[in-house]
């Protein structure tokens, strides 16, 4: 358990990036809903679009370390990507923490921490959480797994 | 001769004040603890089971095993008979009239559901209202709020006092001619409040509006004697009580029994089976339709023994000096919040750790064995009128001890020792 409370998702839930009390003014920001039935953990995405390419990424709401951390990283690591971009960056991930594990892990070396949630299923939803709320609106039609 | 017997002698009530280690004598009763040793704070969700009823069940499937009220060969009457011994262990347990006051179901859901559709449905007038509290369990809410939607009726919660206790003044005025039924919880489940339904059931009586009583948190905890309540129904489970899972019971007091409706149709529950009507059975067989969970009945007699021998008040009495026990402990750390503050509680405290996600503290929690629980608990409403999402809880049984509480308090300092 000490590994899945690694220090990078310690110190990303307790000061995460791009995260904002209240949800923006700006009409144009994209926003999306992460809910988790199981856990009443909510977070709400804001996605600010410029034609193809996300310009930045915030989020606000509550849910536990594991939920908050992951969210952290993925506004930072967003920012700035185009959205095919985007699309590939997702489908790794899950790749690597939901399926097999195999993935271009050099690419996304900070998300390796949580990784460890493979040994905690109960514990998964977490992760996939705003992966999932990001996945569903840059590929409304795809089956998730 | 069991563990229990020996320290029975302990459990006498004059003994036990200040006793804060019994739990761990008669934790050798039950042999999860033995086989994969724990904490184990998450009673409210289910308890462990003592080996006597584990071997219940057993001796019924290897030794006593038939169908039940069908065939006319031994087995079958050797199974009849055991079931039929439960039910009137059950009366006894909680003070019924008779024995077919006594409905098995499996589950306080089910027997809630039973009620709900059976009774309530065929009951309803244009107009009309169904009261239940705001601290009430999904099982007692989400059927009720089934009816009120499809029927259209209003659902009025009687709203908590700051203490989080039932309002009885709201509830005097809530409850009035036109409400159908009222359905409130004994002990919450999140807040582990005991509510004090005397003075709420008279009122619903002195209108001639019935009352079930979601017993699924006191059963086994406190004596629970429905004349003593008064309540016209009452509901609650086996596997919170020491016995097994998918067995409960529904009472009803017998006149309501024989104006409510069977809800499952099928084999055993009628008297003869026309092709345009049937006519069904006197209660309770008209309300236990299909095979029913006989090995499950088995081992709830065997819970009863235990509970009964052990002597209901004497494990309150030492789970109230435990709990207060926690509470102090809780009370005692910086950056913990306990929810609620009721004049009697039972059995369990809900919790919170300051800026610290009670998910992450359950499972950092888990990583050392220690079992409780975080949370909505099946009571979204009730935490939406609270504002708080998800909350830990720590609920306790007979076999809990102060050493469980001190390896609970070590574990929060640990959890906050990784976040602060
Ligand atoms: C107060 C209360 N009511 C009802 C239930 C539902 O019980 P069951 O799931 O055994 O039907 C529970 C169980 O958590 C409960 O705590």
């Amino acid at each position: 358990m000490k590994d899945l409370y690694h220090p990078t998702i310690i110190r990303h839930s307790k000061s995460p990036s791009n995260f904002r009390e209240d949800p923006p003014d700006d009409r144009e920001v994209v926003t999306l809903e992460a809910y988790n039935p199981l856990c009443g953990d909510e977070f709400t995405l804001y996605l600010y679009m410029q034609g193809e390419l996300i310009e930045k990424v915030q989020f606000s709401g509550y849910g536990c370390a594991v939920s908050k951390a992951m969210t952290s990283l993925l506004t930072e690591r967003l920012e700035g990507k185009r959205i095919l971009e985007s699309k590939v960056l997702l489908s790794d991930l899950r790749k690597m923490l939901i399926d097999n594990g195999e993935s271009p892990r050099t690419l996304l070396d900070e998300f390796v921490p949580f990784m460890e949630v493979r040994n905690y299923p109960e514990r998964m939803t977490c992760v996939t959480l705003s992966i999932d709320a990001l996945v569903d609106y840059f590929e409304p039609n795809k089956d998730r797994l | 001769m069991s563990v229990f017997n020996n320290y029975r002698i302990q459990l006498d009530a004059r003994k036990l004040d200040g006793m804060l280690k019994l739990g761990k004598h008669i934790r050798k009763e039950f042999p999860i603890f033995q086989n994969a040793p724990h904490v184990y704070l998450d009673s409210a969700a289910t308890s462990h089971k003592p080996q006597r009823v584990i071997d219940a069940v057993s001796r019924f499937y290897s030794t006593q095993y038939g169908s039940i009220h069908r065939a006319l060969h031994t087995r079958s009457a050797e199974a009849t008979r055991i079931y039929e011994m439960g039910r009137s262990r059950v009366e006894h347990f909680i003070g019924a009239n008779k024995p077919s006051e006594i409905i098995f179901t499996g589950g306080t859901t089910e027997s809630i559901n039973q009620v709900a559709f059976g009774f309530a449905v065929p009951r309803i007038k244009e107009g009309g209202n169904i009261v239940i509290s705001a601290m009430e369990h999904h099982a007692n809410f989400l059927p009720w709020q089934r009816i009120c939607t499809q029927y259209g009726l209003s659902l009025r919660r009687i709203p908590l006092t700051d203490a989080g206790e039932i309002d009885e003044v709201a509830a005097s005025e809530l409850i009035d001619e036109n409400t159908l039924i009222t359905a409130l919880v004994q002990v919450s489940n999140v807040l582990g409040t005991v509510n004090d339904l005397n003075p709420i059931i008279a009122h619903a009586h002195s209108l001639q509006v019935p009352v079930l009583v979601d017993a699924a948190q006191s059963i086994g905890h406190m004596d629970v004697n429905v004349q003593a309540l008064d309540c016209d129904f009452l509901a609650f489970s086996g596997h919170k009580m020491l016995g097994p899972t998918g067995v409960g019971v529904l009472y009803g007091k017998y006149t309501y029994l024989e104006q409510m409706e069977p809800w499952r149709f099928g084999g055993e529950m009628v008297l003869h089976a026309g092709l345009e009507r049937s006519k069904f059975k006197e209660p309770p067989h008209r309300f236990e339709g299909g095979s029913p969970h006989s090995a499950g009945v088995a081992g709830l007699i065997a819970a009863i023994d235990f509970l009964e021998e052990a002597g209901v008040s004497n494990i309150q009495r030492y789970s109230d000096q435990l709990l207060s026990h926690m509470i102090d402990q809780l009370q005692a750390e910086e950056d913990v919040q306990i929810l609620a503050d009721p004049k009697q509680r039972s059995g369990l405290v809900s919790f919170v750790l300051k800026d610290i996600h009670p998910h992450d503290v359950a499972s950092i929690l888990g990583e050392t064995n220690i079992a409780i629980r975080a949370g909505h608990h099946c009571a979204q409403p009730l935490l939406r009128d609270l504002g708080i999402p998800v909350t830990n809880r720590a609920s306790i049984h007979c076999y809990n001890d102060e050493d469980d509480i001190e390896a609970l308090m070590d574990g929060i300092r640990r959890v906050k020792s990784y976040f602060h």
